[in-house]
């Protein structure tokens, strides 16, 4: 039964409240990760899950990341839908060889007659100083691997529906939570309904250009439609929601539509989402301006204030970009 | 030898199946229907038979590249493996896995991993998967000597102890990784003892001794069901066949020299093994012994010719051409 009642809720209590909804429906269902029933632990994100479901079923757990992802490919051949949630995404860097080599691969080996359903929850620790170790995106990698599904939420209602879909996805799937989107608040289903992947989300409708846009870069792209609007540019805004798989289709036609394209980016330039979606427009648009990438310096991250907030793009200055490049 | 007449017969004929196959893939190989690196078992038989031989059809395992002695041995269907190996689609992985990631559900033998220490982490989720479903299956973990090198081998020791999950690590040491020798790799080789620092159970013992082996093995077993804590069992044998590659170091099985101990037999020969400890002890099951030599091999002869003439039919429709055989197995 669908509930018509909606809930005003940020980043993190949607994610617990569709953590809970699933829990309480599959019993298969559990998290673990480093600090997890620490007090705020995960931007709160885990609150109230141990309290809830018991230890058993939310626990603690070494810093062994490679082997922590081993444990839920082992809990998942046998059945089971286990969630690992990770600090950040630059530590999975430790569990590559689990993650690529093993969860991505073990159903492909197997002839297709395995599945592994784990659900990999991975923070970025975007502003904040946390510099050059703990604020990488480093998505692409994983959208480079078949066998995965790389999901970049952008806000609570898109969080919570992404995350169900994972919860009861049958692949490995590496959820991606940028700390930009935590911040946000907004209205979402009491009764929360999965999100499938790889439809993308018109975010904002425009007739000029098209900003296709991932995790934080949604809001942020929507504030840059927003600045160009008494320009008398409409700016179209594409949530992607999932890297792999990725609508292509929404690409192709959206593109075709507008004829304009930039690509917001939460990564680095080089093999990211800018090349990707060049890809599958280059494969069947003709554009009347070059595509425009915007994304984060090509550099690692510094921690100092002055020196990340150049980091970062800037909406009033991608603004002014977009209309030097567009008019 | 510690076991009944019916048992030692038994564990024998895993072991001659697991040799004949192996055998076979040498003697076929370079027809080139055969494809890809195989990573052979042989002179490490005793091992996988010993510890599955006492373990449950409901105990899950999985392996390494070395996966065709544990595989077999914990049930897997021969054809099936055969089939793999000449990318059938009857194959035991439909043709996707090839001799490195051999699969069976219905065996429990959940697959294989080819990068160090790839299995071990796994074998500790499967572990948390019999602990929570609470059947009383235990997860067996194999790995060669050389996953013990990497730090994920360490930690998934840890994690099961710390957890409490029900894992039979199985450490077969060959002395090997590739070419390079333990002591060249490790400054503490005895890997039992390094388990023990994490105040689990672990034991060793001779892995060409299949009576041993087994008596060990369903020690530590009954100790992993009893009290769902993780135990390592590290097991010594000598790889009597290349790294990589369908070339065994040892003469083909011979049914008249094992039979009258007169020939060229190797003692870390865990099948010489076998037979000496079975015809000292129960004389009088010669002829049975005697079967199994010459009926084991037969049988997997016609195996792989069945699994041969099917390839040998798709190809007359795929139309592919056989690659120039390698100059090297170890690429």
């Amino acid at each position: 039964m669908i509930s018509s009642e909606k809930l005003t809720v940020d980043y993190a209590a949607a994610i617990v409240h569709a953590l809970e909804q699933e829990m309480e429906h599959d019993p298969r269902v559990f998290l673990y990760g480093e600090g997890i029933n620490d007090a705020g632990a995960y931007l709160n994100s885990t609150d109230g899950i141990a309290a809830r479901f018991g230890e058993a079923r939310c626990f603690d757990v070494p810093n062994s990341e490679d082997t922590l992802v081993g444990l839920g490919i082992g809990s998942a051949l046998m059945g089971y839908r286990p969630v690992f949630v990770s600090l950040r995404v630059d530590f999975l860097m430790l569990a590559m060889n689990q993650i690529i080599n093993h969860a991505a691969r073990w159903p492909a080996m197997t002839g297709y007659q395995a599945s592994v359903a784990l659900t990999i929850r991975a923070l970025i620790g975007r502003g904040w100083g946390q510099a050059a170790q703990h604020s990488g995106a480093l998505y692409s990698m994983f959208a480079n691997v078949p066998g995965l599904e790389v999901v970049l939420p952008s806000s609570p209602a898109e969080g919570a529906g992404l995350l169900l879909s994972a919860l009861r996805s049958d692949k490995t799937t590496v959820f991606i939570e940028d700390r930009g989107v935590f911040g946000l608040t907004e209205e979402i289903q009491s009764v929360v309904e999965p999100i499938p992947f790889g439809h993308a989300r018109i975010a904002r409708e425009g007739t000029d250009v098209t900003f296709f846009a991932i995790s934080s870069m949604v809001p942020f792209a929507l504030g840059v439609a927003e600045l160009l609007t008494p320009s008398g540019m409409s700016a179209e805004v594409v949530d992607l929601r999932t890297a792999r798989p990725l609508d292509e289709e929404t690409i192709r036609s959206s593109a075709a539509r507008t004829e304009r394209v930039a690509v917001f980016d939460i990564g680095w330039t080089n093999f990211g989402l800018s090349a990707e979606v060049g890809r599958v427009i280059i494969e069947s648009a003709s554009l009347k301006r070059p595509l425009l990438s915007v994304h984060r310096k090509d550099e690692h991250t510094p921690s100092s204030a002055f020196l990340e907030d150049a980091h970062y793009p800037k909406p009033e200055e991608v603004a002014r970009q977009i209309k030097a490049h567009f008019s | 030898m510690n076991v009944d007449a019916a048992t030692a017969l038994d564990c024998l004929e895993r072991m001659v199946v697991i040799r004949a196959v192996e055998e076979a893939i040498c003697a076929e190989y370079s027809n080139r229907n055969i494809r890809g690196p195989v990573h052979l078992s042989i002179g490490q038989e005793a091992m996988a038979v010993g510890v599955l031989s006492v373990s449950r059809p409901e105990d899950v395992a999985v392996s390494t590249h070395r996966d065709h002695a544990h595989y077999l041995a914990k049930g897997g269907d021969v054809q099936a493996m055969i089939d793999e190996l000449y990318g059938l689609d009857t194959g035991c992985s439909r043709g996707y896995g090839g001799s490195m990631h051999l699969f069976s559900r219905e065996a429990n033998f959940l697959g294989a991993s080819a990068v160090l220490p790839g299995s071990t982490p796994v074998s500790v989720g499967l572990g948390l998967g019999c602990k929570l479903d609470g059947r009383g299956a235990v997860s067996i973990g194999f790995s060669g000597d050389g996953a013990s090198d990497e730090g994920s081998f360490y930690e998934s020791i840890n994690l099961a102890a710390l957890l409490r999950l029900p894992v039979l690590f199985v450490s077969e040491d060959n002395g090997l990784s590739t070419n390079t020798p333990l002591a060249a790799r490790q400054a503490q080789t005895d890997i039992s003892a390094k388990a023990r620092a994490f105040g689990l159970r672990a034991e060793s013992a001779d892995g060409v001794d299949v009576f041993a082996v087994r008596q060990v093995a369903a020690n530590l077993l009954e100790h992993v069901r009893s009290t769902s804590e993780p135990a390592v069992l590290t097991l010594t044998a000598d790889r009597l066949c290349a790294h990589v590659g369908p070339v065994s170091k040892i003469p083909v099985i011979n049914p008249s020299a094992l039979l009258d101990n007169n020939g060229d037999t190797n003692p870390r020969d865990p099948i010489v093994s076998c037979v000496s400890a079975i015809l000292h002890d129960t004389p009088e099951l010669r002829p049975r012994v005697r079967t199994v030599l010459e009926g084991v091999p037969a049988q997997v002869a016609a195996q792989f010719r069945h699994a041969n003439a099917a390839f040998e039919q798709r190809n007359a429709v795929a139309g592919l051409i056989a690659p120039p055989p390698p100059k090297s197995h170890t690429v």
